[in-house]
């Protein structure tokens, strides 16, 4: 199926800790679990869930994970990733809200959204007035690792709406990362 | 009221007629070139006689119009026309990538400085036959490569794109076009889906191969949609295309207009692939459509509104009527026949007898 991420031949099955309500983004998470492992979920994930959360990884000398941010939740992705960088592998955040349209900071850790050194893909549905698309250019230009791509067609619950989309770059990006702007898929249609 | 000159670069040697695609031997190349010589010379003449635009458009495999990449002949009229606005109208955005269709129009206002206007076209039926793709799904292609286009006119910072048809990476054109936030854009439709998309999207809105009537009933429901949608459209948001042929006098104009090659329309002249199209969910069965392009007279089609003949006073008076009924602003006028010398008189009648004439409108 054309845009369909191949399962990489190294760093298969990433550990996955996802960050968003529980009952949200089934069919999503059930698209994403089938190449990477989700170790965890945290649905309400505050600030000192997250420290918690990182202090547990380090005191099992546990493998790095990458994040998984549903909207709200982005702020405490950042927080771990600041406080535990060694441990957070990439950062995934789906429609986020840490500045809005205008480039203003809407929650605490946006002043150091440029300290994370940890590559961030930032997704920003073309229909969702929460997380508007014009919102995404300031993620860019605070953090150049990190990178934008735009859903289309996808409003406020880009997880329910373009599960198939979003799990493609979820997928792709967790597994390489910054290389995932190289296109692995083949394109000959026949031998 | 302004106008543009509409030059299709029709080939000017003899080929079959309605056929589709015309197969290519029958294409003497020194006769093309010299087409291609033709309509640029034809260009510069409206540009110097006081045209407003120019209009280049996309088509294939025919020897009607010989501007499959209209961009490229855009970018010989960038050198040639020194004052007129360049109209592409359009790329045929459902079988082209979106990103270089920015990138072409922006690279064209940069050589422009600012002078280019951008439709965006979805194509006749045929069109989708020449790169291989699926007719029903050129609505839906349309839509989403608009957005994309949109988007990398005006995201600062480069940007990947996941879609239902299109998927990029990193998008992060040069040059940025010259006018901001990006050069106006048309699309084309008299159907109320076409005037709905045009008034959410905020897009001028053209009209091709209708009649006054159709037009008129079309542009008030676009005007009616986009009021609903916030804005209200200004005369230039409104094209109405008209083929035209001016001379001396009235007699004159019909007398050269009985001894021009018949009209021949440049779509559905391959039976196969009619049937197929009509087999998809594209347009359906349009009886309008083809009630529209049905052969008619001449006399017909003047009082129709499907061509300007006559004097430049006669064709003034067909103009206002447009104006009147359509309310539109800009009169996108492709040659209404191809007589050598009388054509060049034509284009220079109508730009300093007729445009004079139609400015206060």
């Amino acid at each position: 199926m054309s845009g369909q991420a191949k399962p990489a031949t190294s760093g298969a099955h990433e550990a996955i800790l996802w960050l968003g309500a529980s009952d949200s983004a089934a069919a999503l998470k059930r698209l994403v679990a089938q190449q990477c492992r989700i170790v965890a979920s945290a649905a309400q994930a505050t600030a000192p869930l997250a420290r918690a959360l990182g202090e547990a990884l380090a005191s099992l000398g546990a493998e790095r994970v990458s994040l998984i941010a549903e909207r709200d939740r982005a702020a405490a992705a950042l927080l771990l990733a600041l406080e535990r960088p060694e441990q957070i592998a990439a950062i995934v955040l789906l429609a986020p809200r840490i500045f809005d349209a205008g480039g203003a900071a809407i929650v605490e850790p946006a002043a150091c959204f440029n300290a994370v050194e940890v590559p961030i893909l930032a997704l920003f549905g073309t229909k969702d007035a929460a997380a508007p698309p014009e919102a995404a250019r300031h993620y860019r230009q605070r953090n150049p690792r990190c990178h934008l791509v735009f859903v289309y067609d996808a409003g406020e619950a880009m997880s329910d709406e373009r599960p198939d989309a979003v799990a493609e770059l979820v997928i792709d990006f967790v597994t390489r990362r910054d290389r995932f702007v190289v296109r692995q898929h083949a394109d000959m249609l026949f031998r | 009221m302004k106008a543009a000159l509409f030059c299709t670069s029709r080939y000017i040697g003899d080929t079959p007629q309605g056929v589709w695609p015309l197969p290519a031997k029958y294409c003497e190349p020194e006769t093309a070139a010299r087409s291609m010589e033709t309509t640029l010379e034809q260009f510069r003449l409206a540009d110097q006689f006081g045209f407003d635009w120019v209009t280049v458009a996309e088509h294939h495999f025919s020897a009607l119009s010989m501007t499959p990449n209209p961009m490229i002949f855009a970018g010989a009229l960038s050198q040639v026309v020194k004052r007129a606005k360049i109209a592409v109208l359009g790329p045929t955005l459902p079988i082209l990538n979106p990103v270089r269709v920015a990138e072409e129009f922006a690279m064209l206002d940069a050589m422009t400085g600012g002078r280019i206007v951008a439709g965006m076209m979805r194509g006749t039926p045929n069109e989708y036959v020449t790169y291989n793709f699926n007719p029903s799904e050129s609505r839906a292609r349309f839509a989403e490569a608009l957005e994309i286009i949109r988007r990398a006119w005006t995201e600062p910072e480069p940007f990947g794109w996941q879609g239902r048809y299109y998927q990029y990476r990193s998008i992060s054109i040069w040059p940025r076009p010259i006018q901001q936030p990006h050069p106006p854009i048309y699309m084309s439709g008299s159907s109320p889906e076409a005037g709905e998309f045009a008034a959410r999207n905020r897009l001028g809105l053209g009209f091709a191969f209708t009649t006054i009537g159709e037009a008129a009933k079309a542009a008030a429901y676009f005007r009616e949609q986009a009021r609903l949608a916030g804005w209200e459209p200004k005369p230039d948001d409104v094209i109405y295309r008209v083929g035209f042929h001016v001379a001396e006098s009235d007699e004159e104009a019909f007398a050269d207009m009985s001894r021009a090659a018949p009209r021949v329309a440049l779509t559905n002249s391959n039976a196969a692939i009619s049937a197929a199209i009509a087999d998809t969910a594209y347009y359906g069965r349009d009886v309008a459509q083809a009630t529209r392009t049905a052969t008619r007279t001449l006399q017909d089609r003047i009082q129709s509104g499907q061509i300007l003949v006559g004097s430049p006073e006669t064709v003034a008076r067909q103009i206002a009527r447009i104006r009147g009924e359509i309310g539109a602003g800009i009169l996108d006028c492709p040659l209404g026949a191809q007589l050598g010398d009388k054509t060049l008189r034509s284009i220079e009648l109508f730009g300093t007898k007729v445009l004079p004439r139609i400015r206060e409108l």
